[in-house]
């Protein structure tokens, strides 16, 4: 069974918080660190205000992510600015991180079109909502990026439910057989909106699955940025030289509901999600650096302050915009509307 | 500035929540962030922070009201420009009121501007309706000719005294519509003889031999989900209680492992618990199969209701003395009925009767 595997087979670089076991990661700079640290702090706010939002009426039905963000961040400061970014729903926020500004992503939320981006401007896939339909995409430009001959790769998001999905399969397998630059990333947070992992797989570990498609595979421990980024940057590095693709599982535990129209207390163990909010990723990472002297009280407030204040200029902007026409849910839809579109 | 905080659609596609508790009063100054109000909907209860600063000037809607999306709950004056980017502009409701969403209470706002066209306003003065009684469900909260219909049927005078159904009465009402709807339930019943038997400490005693039954008859613990039946290897039973709010049914855990004076000293304190309303939210929780007693009011037979998702629900009738026949002689014993009620999707008619005919065996047992 799943639950019986050890998690001493998971990637750390963060110790315990008594410091034991702390490592630094070879070629990460204090700056580093620090920009890492900010990236956890954006994230962390722009979830935190979401909901927020989402209970005063501000933004639609909203897929949190909080203690998701060293995850995110340790995968996504491992790129490059031209290398791809495919996320899921979960992965919403991920344009923060190359400089979008907030609003762009609080309109998605609100259904705007303000919300949506060309792709190619940032290099970052729009937000699958379907799920593991974005793995057969990142595939795809992976590989064409090797045609190319760039040294630009793509990594995707998904999560343990989309291991279970046919695109999944044709994603990762083609991405093996062309050896595309392509990094796959699993957050397993061992829950598929109610579905637990056990309900999901026999395998012992979702990176096993590398090897059925003659790949590495990865696990580290997903509340741990900088295993997530050590691991990610190898992959990266592996993919670059003509490696191929790496599967890398980050595994933790969701320690809050699927989205806002979910009450997981009617499925979850609260026992375990208290322990698992015990080790939230931001505060786990903020007392690393606490220990290797790199931050203290007044800088933490200050990253926290610019966050928070990306976030209220962010909402403001967004509801400052004027409404959405509802006639553009049409607009594109058919060269000729069918008669029965223009009743009512 | 005033601003007023309509019922966002706190999940995906609610038209309609109930105001569980007001977290500010008329007359508070609050910040931003500051909790409003608790809302019930059908998942979840949610805690609603204030997307203003300022006065709370009024509150429209009273606990316990059902209302659409879109209503205005409360008005908050006097935020001032200074108090942060945030809160300086009033935001765009994202959810256009519903014509679909039904539309159960909320007059518009005392002194609220009205909008209606001139065509409804004459429709209005013919039906004789007060447009600011009358919610709008046009774009933004306009009086359309529907709401004028919808508002008038509303109003046809009905007969005796109404009152909403809400808190623990309007529990009761789901929990049982939903158990009466989909539980085909069948009661077995049978005359147990409970001479010598303690009866003040019938409720524990049935407790324990309903455990020790259950284990031969493990699909009576159980409770059916979609396709499957889930053999629940936990003793947690719910006891029936009446109190002055309605019936509850806490839960006493692992009745298994428990000693007599333990269940007995159990069931008080929840009985307690239950009637002065301090019981906590998960000792009402996950029982995998319920006892009711209700004695001298216990009839001679009543037929209960299977505590859904459970499989069965065992009575325990009124005991009184009774002439019965024993070894061909006309003898006055102490005898009542024990009742199972059970889900016939789960269980057959004979394994239930042999389980209920288990359970009287060991009460008969138990006599001193």
């Amino acid at each position: 069974m799943y639950a019986a595997l050890a998690d001493t087979d998971l990637g750390r670089v963060i110790g315990d918080d008594d410091g034991t076991g702390d490592r630094r990661v070879d070629g990460v700079d204090d700056a580093e660190l620090l920009a890492l640290y900010r990236s956890l702090v954006l994230l962390r706010t722009y979830d935190e205000r979401s909901v927020v939002y989402h209970s005063q009426g501000r933004i639609g039905t909203y897929a949190i992510f909080w203690n998701h963000e060293a995850i995110q961040a340790g995968a996504v400061h491992a790129l490059r600015d031209d290398d791809w970014i495919f996320p899921s729903y979960r992965e919403s926020a991920i344009g923060l991180l190359r400089g979008m500004p907030p609003t762009t992503i609080l309109q998605w939320w609100r259904g705007h079109p303000s919300g949506w981006w060309n792709p190619a401007d940032w290099n970052l896939g729009s937000i699958a909502v379907p799920i593991a339909t974005q793995v057969p995409h990142a595939a795809g430009l992976a590989w064409g990026k090797k045609l190319r001959g760039e040294d630009s790769c793509a990594l995707v998001f998904f999560g343990d439910g989309a291991t279970s999905e046919g695109a999944f399969h044709e994603g990762i397998n083609l991405a093996a057989v062309m050896n595309a630059p392509l990094v796959l990333m699993c957050n397993n947070n061992q829950w598929a909106i109610s579905t637990p992992i056990a309900a999901q797989t026999r395998a012992r570990a979702l990176a096993d699955k590398a090897v059925g498609y003659g790949i590495p595979g990865v696990r580290v421990d997903g509340l741990d940025v900088l295993a997530v980024h050590e691991a990610t940057r190898d992959a990266v590095d592996r993919a670059r030289a003509g490696g191929g693709p790496t599967l890398i599982e980050a595994l933790h535990y969701r320690a809050a509901p699927h989205g806002t129209a979910d009450d997981p207390r009617a499925y979850v163990d609260s026992a375990r999600v208290a322990e698992e909010r015990g080790r939230e990723c931001v505060g786990r990472y903020e007392r690393y650096l606490r220990r290797a002297g790199l931050l203290d009280d007044a800088l933490v407030a200050e990253i926290k302050d610019a966050a928070l204040q990306a976030m209220r200029e962010g909402i403001t902007a967004a509801e400052a915009e004027a409404p959405a026409d509802p006639e553009l849910l049409f607009a594109n839809a058919y060269v000729g509307p069918p008669g029965n579109m223009r009743n009512g | 500035m005033a601003y007023e905080f309509k019922l966002p659609d706190l999940g995906e596609g609610l038209t309609e929540g109930e105001i569980g508790r007001w977290l500010v009063a008329e007359g508070d100054v609050i910040a931003e962030d500051d909790l409003l109000v608790e809302i019930q909907t059908d998942k979840t209860t949610v805690e609603i922070p204030s997307p203003f600063a300022g006065l709370v000037t009024k509150i429209f809607v009273a606990e316990g009201d059902v209302v659409p999306v879109g209503t205005v709950l409360v008005a908050i004056a006097g935020a001032n420009d200074a108090a942060g980017p945030e809160s300086s502009s009033a935001p765009v409701p994202l959810t256009p009121a519903s014509a679909a969403a039904p539309v159960i209470a909320a007059p518009a706002a005392a002194g609220a501007r009205v909008r209606a066209t001139p065509l409804v306003r004459r429709l209005a003065a013919e039906l004789q309706v007060d447009l600011s009684g009358v919610v709008g469900t046009g774009p933004n909260g306009q009086i359309v000719e529907r709401d004028l219909h919808s508002h008038a049927a509303a109003q046809v005078p009905g007969e005796g005294r109404r009152e909403k159904v809400r808190g623990v009465r309007r529990a009761i009402a789901d929990h049982l519509t939903k158990a009466h709807h989909e539980v085909p339930a069948v009661t077995f019943v049978e005359e147990c003889d409970f001479s010598g038997v303690d009866v003040r400490s019938i409720v524990p005693l049935t407790l324990k031999a309903v455990a020790e039954s259950l284990r031969e008859y493990p699909e009576l613990n159980a409770r059916l989900e979609g396709d499957e039946i889930v053999y629940l290897d936990r003793y947690d039973f719910g006891v029936a209680v009446q109190t002055p709010e309605g019936l509850l049914v806490p839960v006493i855990r692992d009745c298994n492992e428990r000693s007599l004076e333990d269940l007995d000293a159990e069931l008080r304190r929840l009985a307690e618990s239950a009637r002065a309303g301090t019981l906590k939210p998960e000792e009402l929780r996950n029982s995998t199969f319920t006892v009711t007693s209700a004695g001298k009011l216990g009839g001679l037979l009543v037929t209960p209701l299977v505590n859904y998702p459970e499989v069965g629900i065992l009575g325990i009738h009124r005991i009184g003395e009774r002439p019965v026949v024993r070894d061909g002689e006309i003898v006055v014993r102490s005898v009542g009925n024990i009742s199972l009620t059970f889900d016939h999707r789960v269980v057959d008619g004979a394994r239930a009767a042999a389980f209920c005919l288990d359970v009287i065996d060991r009460l008969q047992r138990s006599a001193a």
